[in-house]
């Protein structure tokens, strides 16, 4: 019964996974969660600080980690690195001026040791803004070809509108069985 | 942020929910407790709470075991709301300045400027059916980071044990504004356990314990009337 019980716990923690969401802020960090937890996204307003959340997709329990990416906040990022098992970036794809920003912060973060082992999901996000750039121009401007023992993928999408979360819904879907197969290599 | 929680099915299992490698040394028999703490029993001074010694608390505390004063980082709640995750359907909102809907409400501050510590809350009665809730708590932080923010909150009908969730968020930038959604998964409770709760209004209470670093900074308390 004991045993049971204790089984029963390891596989409940198997199945749950830590997911934080960086990015430049006015990326649309927050906007990615609340449409994927079905949350009003009209009002959203500056992060200074985080969002947590925890999100069932696919069967599995994500504890979601938004943290706010104004300039002022990033050098605090690194507290939230421990434990992280997917990293979601979150790139403006039509804030042409802030690509070098992003791609920086970015590669800032991929040298970190505590982030070495989790999977990388990047949104072009924005996709329904004129002048967005194409997920094959933000893969080319973030240098993400060059990365090296990194699994990461990149996914378009806007947000913002409810009509279109189907974007966001694949590369959720991509990140989780991604981090799932890593961990059930680990066993 | 990382999540324990324990659904003791029946007193019985309580042992499951109170850890008996605590230093306080709970024991549990067929839902007689042995060696635990009475809640009328005098507590030790605040500085001396910690997340283990609540953990042996086997029902509501009479009275609030910190001051406001031992809130030193300025931690400051200032909205909340409970949803239906199976629906997203909202189910309770309160946020500060003013806003609350009266008479769902009480307040045992003293002065205006207190923080309201003990709430009271009606919920419809197909509440206690509902399987995952999630309640989330805005709260801003002062001038100094805060490591290790811990929540213990423990809900009683009566003396027993109804449901005891733990939640940790390791660090806490200052000067910020934070939003916290926590989940939680509703024990099952038998029919007759439902009835009661709902035939007594307001026997229903949790205590919400907030350490930082294993020290206790605030105690808030509420009641349930189920309708």
């Amino acid at each position: 019964m004991v045993l049971l019980k204790v089984l029963r716990k390891i596989k409940q923690r198997e199945k749950e996974m830590r997911i934080l969401v960086l990015g430049l802020d006015n990326a649309g960090k927050t906007t990615i969660v609340k449409q994927l937890n079905g949350e009003d996204v009209s009002t959203i307003s500056p992060t200074v600080g985080f969002n947590i959340t925890t999100l069932t997709h696919n069967g599995y329990r994500l504890h979601v980690w938004d943290v706010g990416g104004q300039k002022s906040l990033r050098s605090y990022w690194r507290n939230y690195f421990e434990q992280t098992d997917g990293l979601v970036w979150v790139v403006d794809s039509a804030d042409i001026h802030r690509l070098n920003d992003t791609r920086h912060e970015l590669h800032a973060l991929l040298k970190e040791q505590r982030l070495a082992g989790a999977t990388l999901l990047i949104f072009a996000n924005k996709q329904d803004l004129p002048g967005a750039l194409s997920a094959q121009q933000i893969t080319e401007v973030l240098g993400l070809e060059s990365l090296a023992n990194r699994s990461w993928s990149l996914y378009p999408c806007s947000a913002l509108l409810a009509e279109e979360v189907g974007g966001l819904l694949a590369g959720m879907d991509w990140l989780v069985k991604d981090i799932a197969s890593r961990i059930y290599m680990l066993q | 942020m990382s999540g324990t929680t324990h659904t003791p099915a029946a007193a019985e299992d309580e042992s499951d929910a109170v850890p008996s490698e605590s230093s306080i040394g709970h024991v549990s028999v067929g839902g007689v407790s042995v060696g635990a703490r009475e809640p009328s029993q005098i507590h030790p001074d605040h500085t001396q709470i910690t997340p283990a010694y609540v953990c042996a608390l086997n029902g509501p505390t009479q009275d609030f075991l910190c001051p406001v004063t031992a809130n030193v980082y300025n931690i400051e709640f200032v909205a909340f709301k409970v949803r239906d995750c199976d629906t997203n359907q909202e189910i309770f909102s309160i946020a500060k300045p003013p806003a609350e809907e009266s008479g769902s409400t009480s307040t045992e501050a003293d002065a205006s400027t207190e923080p309201v510590r003990s709430i009271r809350y009606k919920f419809p009665a197909d509440f206690l059916g509902k399987r995952n809730i999630g309640t989330t708590l805005h709260f801003t932080v002062g001038s100094e980071a805060i490591t290790n923010f811990q929540l213990m909150e423990r809900h009683y009908f009566r003396n027993t044990l109804l449901k005891s969730f733990d939640f940790t968020l390791p660090f806490c930038i200052p000067h910020t504004v934070n939003e916290w959604e926590a989940m939680y998964e509703l024990p099952e409770l038998s029919e007759a356990l439902r009835n009661d709760i709902i035939a007594h209004p307001y026997e229903t209470k949790s205590d919400s314990f907030y350490f930082v670093e294993d020290r206790l900074i605030m105690h808030n308390k509420a009641e349930y009337k189920y309708q």
